[in-house]
């Protein structure tokens, strides 16, 4: 992750961070507007954060399910009727359920439309109307500590979001990317672009600069001779090379296959049988979750038992005990 | 499509995901709303996880995410009925009702001065007469409501 990437979400927290707090319900004061527009902006520079897929539709659809999940969730922060929080949550999931199923998780994308959206929300706009029958309450129109509570989720999001990228490095140089592949060697294939997994070029303290490339198994393998000529071939064409006056002694040039093995699995391994982009999704998640994690599936069914016989427990006590305050101030909590 | 990049994006909405449910639940005072904020930042997990999984050609994730939507709809069941239970004694859905909870050495929670923003009361709209007035009925006029 290169510094420009760095100082961009930076801005866009910070600017996330000041239209949460804008946004926030706080009694009079104004701003709501502004926070929006902050808030817009913010969402431009995170999506100026995002790599591109490689096919326009892909970013276009991705974009669009990202963008109403993330409006929709602030939108569920910020609006002061619990009721219209609950609304705006279940577009959020809605959203969501978008995204699961672009990343192939059929399943995944029904059960939270069904489980979700259908039961459990529907579940809470049922207590909302039995508890709150006369509509808003003034605990609605304000909140607790909203510029430390927004900075604090900007600072996770920063660390998450940075950390991330310099982890996964999506973003190859572009300079060091098109000096690899106008590189013709003489005893074997040239590199493409598609077999650069990953590539860096850092200046290291004591004047030389090192030069990391990732290539996956497809990628030719170069001989001593080719590595050679490449480095002649990177300083001549790397701009920031050429303008540093490195020599070839201070490049360190490391050009490895991948050594994280997880980073060479090709496109075809997920489709194929067992993969989880295979044809019969829905079966292998399904044979997956009866085999491998047979007892956890059953602790889980387990668990929603005693968490029905739980509620019923608790709304039935504590209905009752609320008529006996004179008990409940002689300390006999709990007893029923 | 490059994998690498559909896992960044993916993980850039997961943690934003995350991140506004952590403000709404630290900042907001139904409790309500504060459980929709906690299920949101689950989605953001589940969100990550699923990408983790594709991207490691691996059905760890989204098993984890089965039991994530198991375990959220028992959360669920019970926040709710606990929830009933303090509506019913308090007559609010605030969670500053329950601030005696705190502990010893804290102050208790003052509400500030609330510049509440109060909504003007409803105006309807009154309609002009208009027309001929039609006659008044006798009967009516020589009736007496209360005898």
């Amino acid at each position: 992750m290169s510094n420009t990437q760095i100082y961009t979400g930076a801005a866009a927290m910070v600017l996330g961070a000041l239209a949460m707090w804008l946004m926030l319900p706080r009694g009079r004061r104004p701003g709501r507007l502004l926070g929006c527009v902050l808030g817009s902006a913010s969402l431009v520079l995170f999506g100026s954060l995002g790599a591109g897929m490689g096919t326009l539709g892909s970013d276009v659809a991705f974009a669009s399910l990202g963008g109403v999940t993330v409006i929709s969730a602030a939108a569920t922060v910020t609006f002061r009727s619990p009721v219209y929080c609950a609304l705006w949550f279940a577009l959020s999931l809605l959203g969501t359920a978008g995204l699961f199923l672009m990343q192939g998780a059929q399943f995944l994308g029904v059960a939270t439309v069904v489980v979700y959206a259908g039961a459990i929300l529907v579940t809470f706009l049922f207590v909302l109307m039995l508890a709150q029958p006369g509509g808003d309450a003034y605990y609605g129109r304000v909140s607790w500590e909203g510029i430390l509570a927004a900075a604090t989720g900007a600072v996770i999001v920063f660390f998450l979001t940075v950390l991330v990228g310099g982890v996964l490095n999506p973003y190859p140089d572009s300079e060091l990317v098109a000096a690899l592949t106008s590189f013709r060697p003489e005893e074997s294939g040239g590199l493409s672009a598609r077999h650069i997994q990953s590539a860096r070029l850092e200046p290291d303290e004591d004047g030389t600069w090192r030069v990391q490339v990732g290539l996956n198994a497809a990628a030719p393998v170069l001989s001593p001779k080719d590595i050679d000529r490449l480095r002649t071939h990177l300083i001549a064409e790397v701009p920031r090379l050429t303008r540093e006056g490195v020599g070839a002694d201070d490049l360190e040039l490391n050009i490895a296959a991948t050594n994280d093995p997880l980073l060479e699995r090709e496109a075809s391994d997920r489709t194929k049988a067992g993969g989880v982009l295979n044809e019969e999704h829905v079966a292998s998640l399904g044979a997956q979750l009866f085999s491998r994690h047979l007892i956890a599936l059953e602790v889980a069914g387990t668990l929603l038992l005693v968490a029905l016989v739980g509620a019923i427990a608790i709304v039935q006590h504590g209905g009752f005990r609320q008529t006996t305050v004179n008990q409940a101030a002689a300390g006999s909590y709990g007893r029923g | 499509m490059s994998e690498v990049a559909f896992l960044n994006n993916s993980l850039l909405v997961g943690a934003l995901l995350f991140g506004i449910g952590m403000i709404g639940f630290i900042s907001r005072r139904n409790m309500i709303v504060m459980f929709l904020c906690a299920e949101m930042m689950l989605q953001g997990v589940s969100v990550s996880l699923v990408a983790w999984g594709r991207y490691h050609n691996d059905w760890g994730g989204q098993a984890l995410v089965v039991f994530i939507l198991t375990v959220a709809a028992c959360e669920a069941a019970i926040a709710l009925a606990l929830v009933l239970m303090l509506f019913q004694r308090t007559g609010r859905l605030d969670i500053a009702a329950w601030h005696d909870l705190r502990e010893e050495n804290l102050p208790p929670y003052a509400d500030q001065e609330m510049l509440e923003d109060r909504e003007p009361a409803h105006r309807w709209p009154k309609l002009t007469p208009a027309g001929i007035e039609p006659l008044k009925d006798e009967d009516e006029l020589l009736h007496r409501e209360y005898v």
